[in-house]
């Protein structure tokens, strides 16, 4: 008698049993994975915070990927997910802070270089710089 | 999350104005990039000088450059400042957090939970001489607890009274070198790198021990004040700050024989405690004038120590002085298990002990009545372990609960200060880093990166916003009990 084959052509036998998903272990990659993001906002170049976003972007598909598992996955042993989930929330929070602080460093320096350069309305705001003009003459 | 997407967005169209305040210029972003593109020499004295709406015309680059290198040293000075306060504020709390013992066998709670349990045995057999005298030489342990807890958070008190008092000292002895510095440069030493470099180093190790505002003046002398109030340095002169242990006339102790506050004076003796809102200065003043105080009191509280600690001998003797050590007759009333000074609410704990006259014979057990039960006393006493009514609770407590709730909050303040200092300590690099990016660099290169800056901030905050909804998405997706 034939045996049975895998749509792939490999046989039963061959097949290794699916892995269950270690949620637990899923969700400590998550807060390491922002943990390294966050890293990169102690310098924050341009490449940096393009690497950061990047970072966070695979952050969001393995928290998807995790969010898939648990809507298939033993609900009562996902309880014990609730507190690193808020661990990892703490996370997200201190690399906002950093984010933050960094976008204020610029948005700060950028009032005072316009209000150095156009002055400061009566309402006290920077003034709004006036681009430069320039007259050709023909003859 | 929404407070740091309107932060971004105002970021964004400062940069914006940025841009423009470079182009007014006749600075081309555009042709930053162009091959054997000659930056130009960018001039601001062409401006428009219109006084009427404000506009004061036109000031140089080198103004602007150096504007920039000080806005990115006041950062640094900033975050420096906070994270002073963080390592304060985190370092007498975990010292504070030493002193409590959680677990249900050590400290006071579980003294506590031993007399409770003595009280039970007692209860069984209400006549015997050896379960008294063990409710006795463990009520002595309760009390002997109580004094050694209030022993070492004291000890913490005096160890910060004495960090703000080197803290001033400091201030004053940065302060004074500062002058010298301001004295130097009014001597005609005003393009010293050396001394320039010296400045800011002192500048951020005072901002490290208080918030400081500091500016140069035209001279090129440093003015210096505290939470940009209090002058600290003006030219040559330094305004010394002093601490006092005192309470102010304003606001008189309202609890006898409490320790009075730390406080700042100026050298014109005005308080200026609260200008002192960061660095290490701050974090010891919490430290010491609000953290410990809820504890073990000062002359506007009683502290929780000794709530508690009074909260447990009242309760007791109460209890036992409304039984009989005999039915009579006549009758023998019960007497006080503990004692502590009554006149110091802030040293029951340090004062609680268990009273001379109290031997084992003399423990009340018998409840009157009508009807008279022979070990009543004894059952309300060990129904103090969980009790269910007001008596023997403190705001809704046990007394074991109510000292797991000093416990609890110390160990949540302790928490949460280990957490801002891990983050401020990133702040202080970042900040560091962002000075250190900035020097050297034209302001032509940074206008083309600004718009970089712009884009890569909004790109990386929605990607934050979009995960952490998504992170509490999946915290709600949980089922509330494993």
């Amino acid at each position: 008698m034939a045996r049975n084959t895998a749509p792939d052509g490999g046989s039963d036998s061959d097949r290794v049993p699916a892995q269950p998903f270690d949620h637990m272990a899923s969700v400590q990659q998550l807060q390491g994975m922002v943990r390294d993001a966050r890293a990169l906002l102690t310098d924050p170049t341009v490449a940096n915070l393009n690497d950061c976003r990047s970072r966070l972007e695979e952050t969001v598909q393995a928290l998807r990927q995790l969010q898939t598992s648990l809507t298939s996955g033993n609900f009562r042993r996902a309880a014990t997910l609730r507190a690193p989930l808020g661990t990892l929330r703490a996370e997200i929070a201190r690399l906002s802070i950093l984010l933050d602080s960094a976008a204020a460093f610029h948005a700060g320096w950028v009032q005072l270089a316009a209000s150095m350069v156009a002055g400061y309305t009566a309402k006290g705001t920077p003034g709004q710089p006036e681009p430069s003009r320039s007259v050709w003459l023909e003859v | 999350m929404g407070n740091l997407i309107t932060a971004l967005q105002s970021s964004a169209a400062a940069m914006q104005a940025f841009e423009q305040a470079l182009e007014t210029v006749g600075n081309d972003v555009s042709n930053s990039s162009t091959t054997d593109y000659a930056a130009q020499s960018v001039s601001l004295e062409a401006l428009p000088f219109q006084p009427g709406q404000g506009l004061p015309g036109g000031v140089t680059v080198g103004a602007i450059q150096s504007s920039r290198d000080e806005f990115a040293e006041r950062n640094v000075r900033q975050q420096v400042s906070l994270l002073g306060t963080e390592e304060a504020t985190s370092q007498g709390l975990s010292s504070i957090q030493t002193n409590f013992t959680v677990s249900s066998d050590g400290g006071v709670a579980g003294a506590l939970n031993q007399l409770f349990s003595d009280f039970s045995s007692w209860s069984v057999s209400p006549t015997s001489t050896a379960a008294q005298q063990t409710v006795i030489d463990d009520a002595g342990q309760v009390a002997e607890q109580f004094q050694e807890m209030y022993g070492s958070l004291s000890q913490n008190l005096t160890n910060t009274g004495q960090a703000i008092q080197q803290s001033v000292s400091q201030i004053n002895s940065y302060a004074s070198q500062l002058a010298t510095d301001n004295q130097q440069i009014q001597n005609g030493d005003t393009d010293d790198a050396g001394l320039d470099a010296s400045i800011h180093s002192t500048l951020e190790s005072l901002s490290e021990l208080t918030n400081i505002t500091a500016r140069q003046e035209s001279n090129g002398t440093w003015t210096v004040l505290a939470d940009g109030q209090t002058p600290l340095v003006m030219g040559t002169q330094t305004d010394q700050l002093s601490v006092s242990f005192s309470t102010p006339a304003t606001a008189p102790a309202t609890v006898a024989g409490g320790t009075p506050p730390a406080r700042i004076i100026d050298s014109e003796g005005n308080d200026v405690t609260y200008q002192m809102s960061q660095g290490e200065l701050s974090g010891q003043l919490q430290v010491y004038n609000t953290v410990l105080p809820s504890l073990i009191g000062n002359a506007y509280q009683q502290g929780g120590l000794n709530v508690l600690a009074q909260g447990v001998a009242d309760t007791v003797n109460n209890i036992l002085e409304s039984g009989n050590i005999s039915d009579g007759p006549p009758a023998v009333p019960g007497i006080a298990l503990f004692t502590y000074n009554a006149g110091a609410p802030t040293a029951v704990a340090s004062t609680l002990g268990v009273n001379p006259a109290a031997t084992a014979g003399q423990l009340a057990a018998i409840e009157p009545g009508p009807p008279e039960v022979s070990n009543g006393i004894a059952l309300q006493l060990a129904a103090l372990a969980n009790p269910t009514t007001p008596t023997g609770q403190i705001n809704g407590y046990s007394f074991a609960g109510y000292y797991g709730s000093l416990a609890s909050q110390i160990g949540e303040q302790a928490s949460d200060a280990q957490n801002q200092l891990t983050v401020q300590q990133q702040t202080v690099a970042q900040a560091r880093s962002l000075r250190s990016q900035i020097s050297g660099v034209s302001l032509n290169e940074e206008a083309a990166k600004l718009i970089q800056f712009q884009n890569a901030y909004q790109a990386t905050a929605q990607t934050v916003n979009i995960l952490d909804t998504l992170t509490q998405d999946t915290i709600n997706m949980l089922p509330t009990t494993s």
